[in-house]
């Protein structure tokens, strides 16, 4: 019997949407000089579905490659990860799981640096309420995600992505996706993405769980 | 989108600067306009990174260091204003004391009075002293000391302990000027600095011990975080007597007892190091200053705690 909840981290229990833009204006600011607004129009670009790459050269920037490469080469920097922080609602979300008994409450994520995420995990708290904390490779984050659900069974996935998605899928697992992360809800539901959350609200609704556990048909995989 | 608040930053090469940055594009993100002054150009200021704009400024001895301070939050149209020396906060309520400056301006410490106590650690000494604050007695090198303990002599003012102790030294308390060193007690080990946050409209404060395990060029890098009930009750007194609402100050032990070492009206570059642990005093501070909730920063340590920091490394033109 499947049991037991999971949730992705970025964009899903904590921010990401800080960390992805100033590091994009700490490199941009090393070489030139720019508004922050853009900052926001390359957000949202990335919110509708294009990578940081695509949505570079949509806002006009040039060199967009040789940006994204360092983009890429500083998001996991320590510093940079400082930007991160739970959303209002994830501590007492994890909280009440744990006070419903609900088990095993697990972080699942795609990140390069390890140490990194277990030290977010303990800062932030979560890990008075958390059984598990999985971290896998990002270029390889569908299939290890999809492997690990395997494994677990839980009666849930929640996360904010398209990719999230496609391991929920693969593994048979029910997927709730947040808009507050990566994607846009417009991006999530032209994914075909049935269940789409703004935030963890839904978690303390009473009638929730027991449409989890008598129902698959509510919930998209 | 309009920056809902323009902010100015002193000191901005400063650890503790680059902290606070920090701090404000976790929690305000692109909402809030951050302008960074500093002595050095912008190319050596990695707080710059995370700026929207940046002035070259003289030292803060310069005498031309108020007035460009002051004709950048005119033109900038500044509504916070945080250093992050000793010595700027000061320079800062004077400042603000002046006709010039809007009243309007958000800032840690307007009063000079107190900005100067935290300076000049001689008139530490004496606030500490006529409030029943343990601390190590202080001398003017001008006077005349009987004391048979070991004595140290440092700066009366600046930051970064740059502590002589005479019995190691050739160098005799006559050789000291009045106006730039005091002689101190000298205090035993360990040396603690505390971490303040205090919203008194709010009834809220919290603190954390930092035990400096190590530091480098004065700044501390592996510390032990922890709480201590005595240590408590003396960062309120200071809190409450001096107004302040986020800072740190110093504690070693003088026979036995906690005693009091320096104090400062501003966090300081180790205060990172909290933060690590759960505990945004920086965000907390911003928070107090625009009447936001301070106690969402803020997760209670749930044991002692080891915080050790790398250096991190940042290309500044690429």
């Amino acid at each position: 019997m499947n049991s037991g909840i999971v949730f992705d981290l970025d964009g899903t229990l904590i921010t990401c949407e800080n960390k992805q833009k100033f590091v994009l204006y700490s490199i941009l600011n090393s070489y030139t000089t720019i508004a922050p607004e853009v900052l926001n129009n390359w957000w949202e670009l990335k919110r509708s579905g294009f990578n940081t790459e695509q949505a570079l050269t949509l806002i006009g920037i040039s060199e967009a490659k040789f940006i994204t490469d360092k983009w890429v080469k500083l998001v996991e920097n320590f510093t940079f990860c400082s930007l991160d922080i739970p959303f209002q609602d994830s501590l007492s979300s994890l909280e009440y799981l744990k006070t419903n008994q609900i088990s095993p409450v697990a972080i699942l994520t795609a990140r390069f640096n390890a140490p990194q995420v277990y030290q977010a995990v303990s800062r932030f708290g979560f890990d008075k309420y958390i059984d598990d904390v999985i971290v896998v490779k990002p270029n390889e984050a569908i299939e290890r995600k999809e492997n690990y659900l395997k494994k677990i069974k839980p009666i849930l996935y929640i996360g904010d992505s398209e990719l999230d998605q496609l391991a929920a899928q693969k593994s048979d697992t029910k997927f709730v996706a947040l808009s507050r992360g990566q994607r846009s809800e417009m991006f999530l539901r032209k994914n075909g993405i049935i269940q789409i959350e703004k935030d963890l609200k839904f978690l303390k609704n009473d009638s929730f769980f027991l449409q989890l556990q008598t129902s698959n048909s509510n919930f998209s995989n | 989108m309009k920056a809902s608040k323009i902010i100015l930053l002193s000191s901005a090469g400063t650890g503790t600067a680059f902290a606070s940055v920090l701090a404000l594009r976790r929690n305000w993100g692109t909402s809030v306009m951050i302008i960074l002054a500093d002595s050095n150009p912008r190319n050596l200021v990695t707080s710059s990174l995370f700026s929207d704009k940046y002035f070259q400024v003289p030292l803060n001895n310069d005498i031309k260091f108020k007035k460009g301070l002051e004709r950048i939050i005119i033109e900038e149209n500044v509504d916070t204003y945080i250093p992050h020396i000793d010595h700027e906060i000061y320079i800062g309520a004077l400042l603000y004391e002046e006709k010039n400056i809007n009243k309007e301006l958000k800032m840690q410490v307007k009063n000079s009075v107190i900005a100067d106590i935290c300076d000049d650690k001689f008139k530490t000494f004496l606030f500490l002293s006529e409030n029943n604050i343990l601390t190590p007695h202080c001398y003017l090198p001008s006077e005349v000391i009987h004391q048979n303990e070991s004595l140290i002599s440092k700066p009366r003012k600046g930051f970064g302990s740059k502590i002589v102790n005479l019995s190691k030294t050739k160098n005799t308390i006559s050789d000291y000027n009045s106006d730039c060193f005091i002689i101190q007690q000298e205090c035993k080990k360990p040396e603690i600095t505390v971490d303040v946050c205090y919203d008194r409209k709010r009834d809220f404060f919290t603190y954390v011990c930092r035990e400096r395990i190590e530091t480098k060029s004065g700044v501390c890098s592996k510390a032990r975080l922890f709480y201590d009930e005595k240590i408590e009750n003396i960062a309120f007194k200071i809190a409450d007597k001096l107004d302040l609402s986020s800072f740190c100050f110093q504690l070693m032990k003088l026979k036995e007892e906690w005693a009091v070492t320096d104090i400062n009206a501003r966090l300081g570059a180790g205060t990172a190091m909290s933060v690590a642990a759960g505990n945004d005093f920086f965000s907390g501070m911003y928070a107090i200053i625009w009447e936001e909730d301070p106690t969402v920063y803020f997760q209670p340590l749930q044991k002692e705690t080891f915080v050790t920091r790398q250096y991190s490394e940042f290309i500044m033109n690429l």
